[in-house]
């Protein structure tokens, strides 16, 4: 019957595909291969570039930092990805305290200030992350309002319900704002500022990347947002300018670090090595125009280190502070629970 | 005679019969029962240790009982109101002679296709804060960002499958009944309001319940467009990427589950009454019902207006995907779609792959444990329907967690690989393939089968010579069905992915909760084209044969 013989076709089709991947994905240990979980701006063109230079295969997964701990915390017994790129530093100091990666001295290490690395060795920024503003221009003007340039400027009742931020217990950006703040002002001051900053925020977004879109959107006069002048330069003719605060910019290392019980080890290190070098950080710079650690020279639209006012940001003790700081927080504004 | 030859064919070899029920019933409890308890187990450990501390610490949270009851309340909202829509959609399309109801169906199944975070995305676009239709046109300032903006986006979402699930049982009611009421003298209104209404309950309660399930268990909508607003489904899956915290995430969980499977179990005993209620189907031809004016015009101003909504949501994703910047510059680009076609591309394949495997083993696997189901007699043949459908009561986060929780140690270690990915998709979808086999199945005069069995054949040649031939065509559309649906797939996956395993509604979320608009527009553009394809396939098939019929029903009730 002919219905039968086509029955069997398909049937067997599904077998053979279905033991397909087998073949593609285990790909063998030891090998050229390279798994990576991405917290970073265009990892596709990272991955490129490594593969390139080494011929190692980079399969690679972008997701938030947090989603990252997440998963390498449930995966522990079986460790599904053996670098951990990019994402904020306060996450990497719970994995190194969770036991979750591995220390690597890599010989690049040394072209990276001491500030932005571990001092064990279990992780090293490749970039930092700045925090700032993104500004719809055409939105302020509309308002009649002028664009800020200082933390103290948006707590102008101007600005009320027209700045998007997100939930420092969920986002870097808001947890490395609400905590420096207290840094550049000092406890007490800070708090009673971010009171007046707090009263002129609706509600707080569930993610880091959102109030930069809104801001984009004219949805919102102005986001906070990490790395603002990344935004400006992915939407070129967008009425949007990017804005790093005067009064004190806040900042923490993007690392990178090796998952502890990684399958592809010695890839992993060659990785490490790559991303610090001077051609890996060029190329890292063409994937994420961030702010770089090394001395690798800018791209147009991304300020140099040295142009910013940089608060020195401790993202040590405020990490070790972030149940406090989050407590205290949740507690002072609960109209955002 | 039928009883007899079967003790005698199974007699001697009792044991036999077990071998495959025994075979399903221990995959069900591996792939549906240890990821569900682990979940549970999980909710009650606080570091490894048994204790209530995280429900304790749960019901502690100041906006704890608040999130449970707008998430109920607003789930609640979205089914009354999708519902209704349905139901006046089904009726204009099926019901009526008004003009423009191909349009209609055409508008309201299109959500099908296009997920709620990017509808999110569209309606933040067309009536936010600097909205094209709201600021722009209107000059409005409103504040978008609340519940009504997510009810009003899921409402959109989930009326498409209120309506099919309507229309399926409107389709099977006898027009004969409608017109004995007509003879007796009804008006037009007393034959809807007697006499079609009532035999549309069960379907009007199914949708309503199948909406409030799927509305509980969804978080794209909530994340893009609740502002302040939380819902369970939103909370555990910030609890889980921002806060770091797989605990609370599984008791928040938890708690999901359990408002699931009490609406689950209100479903099922909907649908046994509906089963009794329903007259079998003679095949006398649908007669419109003539609606007084005013009603008339109602329901085309409501119509009307939702088919316009969809239509604009439908035409802005399109517009994202091939102009320079969506809002500032109208010219048109392919940039978008390179892009999207290069960075989606392993998505994509993935998606292919998957959602094809899984299309093909849950149709066959349907229909083998339908055939189980309705023609073997073993005992725990309840409870191996009640296992083979359960995955259709818990919400895509919570087993997503439950594969991540139970399968990432040994004897089963499945994280990270492909084999999980493929369970999850297999398992969301196995309730379709049952539901799609059953109902073939009843459909099926049992005359052939015992002619073939009074003629010597055992159970074995009789499925693979009489039942699969003649369940050919809706084994096809029910895989397509599943091929569609899992393209969807995003809450139960969206963990469990890994670098080897990206699948393409993975990254038309992420695209989409970065903000790069555009490129989640292109990429939602070829998800959107995969499915229809699909969809097209069902189609063909429909249009050829009657074949659908006996499935729609059951196919409709989709999973999330």
């Amino acid at each position: 019957m002919g219905k039968i013989k086509w029955l069997a076709v398909v049937l067997s089709l599904a077998m053979i595909g279905a033991s397909l991947p087998l073949a593609s994905c285990t790909g063998g240990g030891g090998e050229k291969v390279l798994n990576m979980y991405v917290a970073y701006g265009n990892p596709e063109i990272v991955a490129e570039a490594f593969e390139e230079e080494t011929g190692i295969k980079v399969n690679f997964l972008p997701m938030s930092s947090g989603e990252v701990l997440t998963r390498i915390k449930a995966e522990s017994a079986n460790p599904q990805t053996d670098i951990w790129f990019g994402g904020g530093s306060d996450a990497f100091l719970q994995a190194k305290e969770e036991g979750l990666i591995q220390a690597y001295a890599s010989p690049n290490a040394a072209n990276v200030d001491e500030y932005f690395k571990d001092a064990d060795g279990y992780w090293t920024a490749v970039s930092i992350v700045v925090v700032g503003f993104v500004v719809n221009t055409d939105r302020v003007a509309s308002k009649g309002l002028d664009i800020p340039e200082t933390w103290e400027d948006l707590i102008a009742p101007g600005f009320n319900d027209e700045i998007s931020s997100p939930d420092p217990n969920i986002s870097g950006t808001a947890y490395t704002m609400v905590s420096g703040i207290l840094q550049i002002m000092g406890e007490q001051a800070g708090w009673e500022f971010l009171d007046k900053l707090f009263a002129n925020i609706d509600y707080l977004e569930k993610s880091g990347s959102t109030p930069p879109s809104k801001a984009l959107q004219g949805e919102y006069c102005l986001g906070v947002a990490p790395d603002p002048h990344i935004t400006i330069m992915n939407n070129p003719g967008a009425a949007v300018t990017a804005v790093f605060p005067e009064d004190g910019v806040l900042a923490w290392p993007s690392p990178v670090a090796i998952v502890e019980g990684a399958k592809n080890l010695e890839n992993a290190r060659k990785f490490v090595d790559w991303a610090l070098s001077d051609d890996g950080q060029k190329v890292l710079m063409q994937a994420s125009p961030r702010v770089p650690v090394t001395n690798v020279e800018t791209i147009e639209g991304v300020p140099a280190l040295a142009d910013l006012n940089m608060a020195g940001y401790d993202y040590n003790y405020w990490g070790a502070e972030r149940t406090r700081v989050l407590a205290d927080f949740n507690a002072r504004y609960p109209q955002y629970q | 005679m039928m009883k007899a030859s079967m003790a005698g064919l199974t007699g001697r070899f009792k044991w036999q019969k077990y071998i495959l029920p025994v075979l399903f019933f221990i995959l069900l409890v591996i792939f549906i029962i240890y990821p569900t308890a682990t979940v549970f187990e999980n909710s009650l450990k606080v570091n490894g240790d048994f204790s209530l501390g995280n429900y304790i610490d749960m019901f502690a949270r100041p906006n704890f009982f608040k999130i449970l009851w707008q998430s109920s309340l607003v789930a609640a909202l979205v089914a009354a109101v999708s519902t209704m829509l349905g139901l006046i959609i089904a009726v204009v399309v099926l019901k009526t002679t008004l003009p423009l109801r191909r349009l209609f169906s055409f508008a309201t199944v299109v959500p099908l296709i296009v997920p709620g975070f990017v509808a999110s995305l569209a309606f933040i676009y067309l009536f936010g804060r600097n909205g094209l239709v709201t600021y722009q046109l209107l000059g409005l300032n409103l504040n978008i960002y609340n519940w009504p903006s997510v009810v009003v986006v899921q409402c959109m979402d989930f009326t498409a499958m209120a309506f099919l699930l309507i229309s399926a049982v409107l389709i099977s009611i006898d027009s004969q009944v409608e017109d004995a009421a007509r003879d007796l003298g009804a008006s037009e209104w007393e034959v809807f309001k007697t006499i079609t209404l009532p035999l549309l309950k069960p379907g009007i309660i199914a949708a309503a319940i199948l909406v409030f399930m799927r509305s509980m268990a969804s978080f794209g909508t909530v994340i893009f467009l609740g502002g302040p607003f939380s819902t369970l489904a939103s909370a555990s899956y910030t609890q889980l990427i921002g806060a770091y915290n797989i605990e609370t995430a599984a008791t928040f969980n938890a708690v999901l589950m359990i408002i699931c499977a009490v609406a689950f179990w209100l479903y099922v005993r909907a649908q046994a009454a509906g089963s009794r209620i329903r007259a079998p189907f003679t095949g006398a031809a649908r007669k419109p019902i003539n609606f007084s004016r005013p009603l008339k015009i109602f329901f085309m101003g409501v119509i009307s207006i939702f088919a316009i909504f969809i239509l604009m949501i439908l035409a802005s994703v399109f517009l994202a995907a091939f102009t320079r910047y969506i809002g500032a510059d109208y010219s048109f680009t392919f940039d978008h779609m390179n892009r999207a076609l290069q960075r989606g591309s392993a998505g994509m394949m993935n998606t292919l792959y998957f959602a094809s495997v899984t299309a093909i083993v849950v149709s066959i696997t349907g229909i083998i444990l339908a055939y189980i189901i309705t023609r073997i007699d073993f005992k725990g043949k309840g409870l191996l329907d009640l296992l083979a459908t359960m995955p259709f009561a818990i919400p895509g986060t919570f087993i997503g967690i439950g594969y991540i929780l139970a399968f990432n140690q040994p004897p089963l270690l499945l994280t990270g690989t492909w084999i999980i990915v493929m369970a999850v998709t297999i398992i969301r979808q196995v309730p379709l393939g049952l539901r799609a086999g059953t109902s073939v199945l009843s459909q099926q005069d049992r005359a052939i089968e015992d002619a073939s069995s009074s003629l010597g054949a055992n159970k074995i040649t009789t499925f693979i010579r009489i039942i699969l031939p003649m369940a050919g065509p809706a084994i096809l559309v029910t895989a397509l069905y599943a091929f569609v649906s899992t393209v969807q797939t995003l809450g139960a996956i969206i963990f469990l992915i890994t670098p080897g395993t990206k699948l393409l509604s993975v990254d038309v979320f992420e695209a989409v909760y970065k903000g790069e608009i555009s490129t989640a527009a292109a990429l939602s553009v070829i998800m959107l084209l995969l499915s229809a394809a699909g969809m097209l396939g069902i189609y063909l098939i429909q249009q050829r044969g009657k074949a659908a019929k006996w499935v729609q029903r059951a196919l409709l009730q989709r999973p999330m």
